[in-house]
């Protein structure tokens, strides 16, 4: 249920909504978490896996203290949007191999979307500008066989993790900021 | 883009038969090997998260490694191929899932169906489980041309074709089976579709009855469409409303097409349910499904039975006229065959007057005339009378005879059958009546009429397990009822539901007599077959005594006496017992009348022993009294004047008074001691008067007779006034005299003489008194005498109760002490002084005597010195010349 109808967004504490935000995040960071430990047991694949398209996470704990929360926002939505993208095209494109975390990668799209929302809704409470008009998306190829989409999912898993981790972090120090 | 795998894995997409060999490799590519520093040595293979151990494992060059696995039996596994980079980090490169199964079975048992207005379906059994996706596909042709084909769907093994079947035309059909690991097709079968059709059932169908027949039901229905095209035979099939099984019309009745049939042998006023289902003439094809159930009832006919018909007299009203209800049963519908609308009761009477009654109910009442009747009854419905019932009513003075013999009752199945023989007389029919048999509620009859061929059947009626039921057979002849036989049965028996009460009638000292009343006939619950006893003590083991089921009343023996005995009762029937309360009681000490034997001997014993103690009493009662009761002299009684005055003076007394110059006095001076030594202690007497005391409780043969012996020697001194009068009335004959002691018991007499005085002159008071006389003149004081005269006197004649003193033996124990003081006292007596030593010179000696010898009293003692005193010259002299007057026998004196 949705806040009562007729209430004044604007109004609503910013930081309410940052708590908001930091919860959804860190539940997806849970599920995404859970996730990867599923892939792991059922296509073993240790190692580094990397897909070019995944955006690069370049954050160091040193950066932390200059951190500021609309640039922070900014970046995580572009990143999550993202992800978004990359787990859309899994669910589509992977072979039968995947057809069984099919339930699981539905619903961490599901709430990555969810999250994609607040974070835009949070924006707008906090007036700061919109992401910068999105970059028309590289479209994403077929993988290049069954197994190059498995360790495509152990990449956008992995990657997803970390960005959320580092989510997490960062927005519950800019909540104390704020 | 997904950055490039380091390598690939060959084959891609293996799949595998069970039980054969696979063979994977793994090839890197050259920039791999420089970026991670290795070679196909540092490649590990995993399958799943397991190390592939390396003897699986072959490196064929320096980029190519391979793995080989001998009978695989896993079923879908992981595959990694993954390296070392730089020795140590593990990469994975690359990884294949491998498949493993079975190819498919040839296709069995293909068979296809046409339901009307349906696509042909066509089955099939798969064999064996292949693991794989396999794909069966069903293929079809004619001659000259080739059907679609058709796929089963996934997990399923039948396929419906997607065309409408050409009946007529024969086609070919056939099974083609694929997967991984090959293919296969089955044998094709060729068939017309029209031997394959499975008709839609028939439908409309109807059911109606006919007035003319009872017995018929018409049935109609629609067949299916294809009824334009091929020839359809029928299936029909029904029941009794209430049945569950349904009764086949033969085939052969139905072979020919039709769409409707009457059904024949029914049961009037039944309600029946059809069904039908058809199938292509010939039999080819399959049958169609069943219809809609229908149903109908056949018509009524009149009722086939009689019903059941009985009476009952009341022979309580007027002797003209009792009062017969008159009872009969409703026909069961199978008998009824309609609604039955009432009943007709004709009674005859003498043949010629008859009178008809018209009942809806099932019974009447009449008032019957003591005359014999014909009753008549019979059923009516809407079709007609039953055969009627024709009943003998006999007349009041009728006397009912032959019963049936050998009536027996018993359950089998849960039904109660009664069986009996029949008796010689023909019998119309059988009456068979039956009641529980309860103390709380009247026997309420249920009856029932069986043929008069029948004998044996079971009752109808509902019956409860556990009771008891009176069931009587009364068997009923032409000219009227036979004598009735009845007998008690259950259903089910079960144990009773209480148990006897048991009570003591008599309890006795080893045995006790139990009564019970039999349990009533509700709480049986079954025939009782036995009672069981148990009884035991507090402590000791159960006994358990089974008595027969015809007592109330048993003895139980052997028991132990004054024990409490704790006793139930059980009552058993065949289905179990129960266990009455307990109750206790307990034996008798002692028997009836044992206590009567003891107490009765023991007072006769007592009684005999007091009778014999009495009589031995008596005759011993000289003995026992001398013992016990000895005679005292009594001193009242004694006379000195018997005596003899002429016996000679005894020559010693001569000599004594030769030897005594006062010899007058000689003899009298033993009162004067006895006065001296009384004078000057007045003390003394006290003690003396306490030693009494001590020797009177100290011994119990005491100085009775001492006392006498005192009493009789002192006489002549001491004499009381009334003695002196005695005394007085013979001084004229007598003067004086002197005791001679003999000897007591077994001890010596002492010298003690009575002699006689040679004076004849009367005494005077002063000489009657010698010893006043002494004091008198030795001392002044004559007032002080007399209280010791009379001390003497009681002192002396106190300890009468006391007998058997040795007073003599005393006497001789002290005769040194004795002589002593006889020689001082006549020096005292010289010096003519009474002094106070010589009163504690003789107290010191009756003390020495009373310690030496303890059994003398103190007054003894006293009397001993006197009595020495006295007879000192005496013991001189010859004591058997003293001048006794009896003999003194032990014991006591002799009254004289």
């Amino acid at each position: 249920p949705g806040p009562p109808a007729g209430s004044p967004r604007v109004s609503s504490d910013p930081r309410a909504d940052l708590d908001s935000a930091v919860l959804l995040t860190r539940s997806l960071l849970a599920d995404t978490r859970q996730l990867a430990a599923q892939m792991r047991d059922k296509f073993p694949a240790d190692g580094d896996h990397n897909l070019d398209s995944l955006p690069t996470l370049a954050m160091s704990a040193g950066t932390l203290g200059s951190l500021q929360l609309p640039g922070v926002l900014t970046r995580l939505r572009v990143d999550l949007m993202s992800y978004f993208r990359h787990v859309q095209w899994l669910r589509r494109a992977a072979g039968p191999s995947l057809k069984t975390l099919e339930p699981e990668l539905g619903a961490l799209q599901a709430r990555l979307e969810r999250l994609l929302r607040r974070l835009q809704l949070l924006m707008s409470r906090l007036a700061l500008p919109q992401a910068a008009p999105d970059q028309p998306a590289v479209p994403l190829g077929p993988p290049a066989s069954a197994w190059g989409s498995i360790r495509a999912a152990h990449a956008i898993l992995g990657g997803l993790h970390l960005t959320l981790d580092w989510a997490v972090r960062g927005l519950l120090l800019l909540k104390t900021r704020l | 883009q997904l950055v490039e795998p380091c390598g690939y894995i060959y084959p891609e997409f293996p799949v595998v038969q069970r039980g054969s060999n696979f063979t994977a490799t793994c090839v890197l590519k050259e920039k791999c090997l420089q970026v991670y520093s290795v070679n196909a040595t540092y490649i590990v293979w995993k399958t799943n998260h397991v190390a592939v151990p390396k003897e699986q494992v072959t490196v064929i060059n320096r980029t190519a490694s391979s793995v080989t696995f001998t009978d695989v039996v896993f079923q879908n596994v992981q595959l990694t191929c993954n390296i070392l980079s730089f020795g140590q980090i593990e990469q994975n490169v690359y990884g294949i899932t491998i498949l493993s199964g079975y190819p498919p079975d040839i296709p069995t048992n293909l068979s296809c169906i046409v339901n009307e207005g349906k696509n042909m379906l066509c089955q099939l059994d798969p064999g064996r489980e292949t693991y794989l996706e396999t794909n069966y596909t069903l293929k079809s042709e004619w001659a000259t041309e080739k059907f679609p084909d058709c796929r089963t769907k996934h997990g399923t093994s039948s396929c419906m074709m997607g065309y409408t079947p050409i009946y007529f035309v024969n086609i070919e059909v056939w099974v083609e089976a694929e997967n991984a690991l090959g293919n296969v097709s089955s044998e094709p079968i060729n068939f017309d579709p029209v031997d394959k059709v499975k008709p839609s059932p028939p439908h409309n169908l109807s059911v109606t009855n006919s007035e003319e027949l009872s017995s018929i039901l018409k049935l109609a229905w629609v067949n299916s469409g294809l009824d334009s095209i091929l020839r359809l035979k029928s299936d029909i099939q029904y029941r009794t409303k209430d049945a569950s099984t349904w009764i086949q019309v033969p085939l052969e009745d139905t072979v020919s097409p039709r769409t409707s049939f009457t059904v024949q042998d029914l049961k009037p006023f039944t309600e029946y349910v059809f069904r039908i289902r058809s199938i292509k003439e010939n039999g080819k094809g399959y049958w169609s499904d069943w219809s809609e159930e229908a149903s109908g009832t056949t018509y009524e006919d009149r009722p086939s039975k009689a019903p059941s018909f009985w009476y009952k007299v009341n022979a309580n009203h007027p002797q003209e006229y009792r009062s017969a209800r008159l009872i009969w049963k409703t026909l069961p519908l199978s008998e009824a065959n309609g609604k039955i609308l009432d009943y007709e009761v004709v009674l005859t009477q003498s043949k010629s007057v008859s009178q008809t009654y018209t009942v809806n109910g099932t019974e009447l009442i009449v008032n019957l005339t003591n005359n014999r009747y014909v009753a008549s009854l019979a059923a009516r419905n809407v079709v007609g009378k039953s055969p009627a019932t024709v009943l003998t009513i006999p007349g009041s003075h009728f006397k009912a005879s032959h019963p049936v013999v050998d009536l027996k009752a018993f359950p089998k199945d849960n039904l109660l059958w009664v069986e009996w023989t029949p008796p010689s007389k023909p019998v119309n029919k059988y009456i068979l009546e039956w009641c529980v048999l309860s103390e709380n509620s009247p026997c309420i009859p249920d009856w029932q009429q069986e043929d008069g061929t029948v004998n044996r059947t079971h009752l109808r009626g509902s019956l409860l397990e556990s009771k008891c039921y009176l069931i009587t057979v009364t068997p009923v002849f032409p000219g009227g009822p036979g004598s009735p036989e009845s007998m008690k049965a259950y259903l089910k028996q079960a144990a009773p539901s209480k148990g006897p009460t048991v009570r003591t009638k008599k309890v006795g000292k080893n045995e006790a007599v139990l009564e019970w009343d039999h349990l009533p006939v509700d709480v049986q619950n079954g025939f009782i077959r036995n009672y069981s006893i148990s009884y035991r003590t507090s402590v000791g083991k159960e006994m358990v005594v089974r008595v027969d089921s015809s007592h109330t009343e048993y003895t139980l023996s052997s028991l132990s006496s004054d024990t409490l005995y704790m006793v139930h009762m059980a009552a058993y029937t065949e289905e179990g017992g129960k266990d009455g309360p307990e109750f206790t009681f307990t034996t008798l000490k002692f028997a009836q009348g044992e206590i009567e034997a003891i107490v009765v001997p023991v007072c006769l014993a007592f009684l005999l022993t007091t009778l014999l103690g009495v009589l031995f009493c008596f005759n011993k009662r000289d003995l026992i009294k001398k013992h016990i009761w000895p005679n005292v002299p009594d001193p009242s009684k004694s006379h000195i004047a018997q005596w003899s005055p002429h016996t000679p003076p005894r020559h010693n007394f001569n000599s004594k008074d030769q030897m005594y110059s006062d010899a007058n006095f000689t003899d009298v001076s033993v009162v004067e001691i006895e006065a001296n030594n009384k004078k000057p202690c007045p003390d003394d007497l006290k003690s003396l008067d306490l030693f009494k005391k001590e020797k009177i409780s100290t011994e119990g043969h005491s100085s009775g007779i001492g006392g006498s012996s005192c009493m009789s020697s002192s006489r002549p001194s001491i004499s009381s006034s009334e003695e002196n009068e005695s005394a007085q009335s013979t001084a004229s004959t007598v003067q004086y005299s002197t005791v001679v002691h003999s000897g007591y018991r077994h001890q010596v007499p002492s010298v003690q003489v009575f002699s006689r005085s040679e004076s004849t002159q009367p005494l005077l008071d002063s000489e009657e008194r010698p010893e006043d006389l002494q004091l008198v003149d030795s001392v002044d004081s004559g007032d002080e005498i007399l209280p010791r005269q009379q001390y003497f006197k009681q002192s002396c004649s106190q300890p009468g109760a006391s007998p058997d003193v040795s007073h003599f033996g005393r006497s001789s124990q002290v005769p040194s002490g004795s002589e002593e003081d006889f020689v001082r006292l006549k020096q005292q007596q010289v010096s003519d002084h009474i002094s106070e030593p010589y009163g504690s010179e003789q107290r010191r000696l009756f003390q020495e005597g009373s310690v030496a010898d303890a059994l003398g009293t103190g007054t003894d003692g006293q009397i001993e010195r006197f009595e020495s005193v006295g007879m000192e010259t005496a013991m001189d002299e010859d004591i058997s010349k003293s001048y006794l007057p009896q003999t003194v026998r032990q014991g006591g004196y002799m009254p004289q």
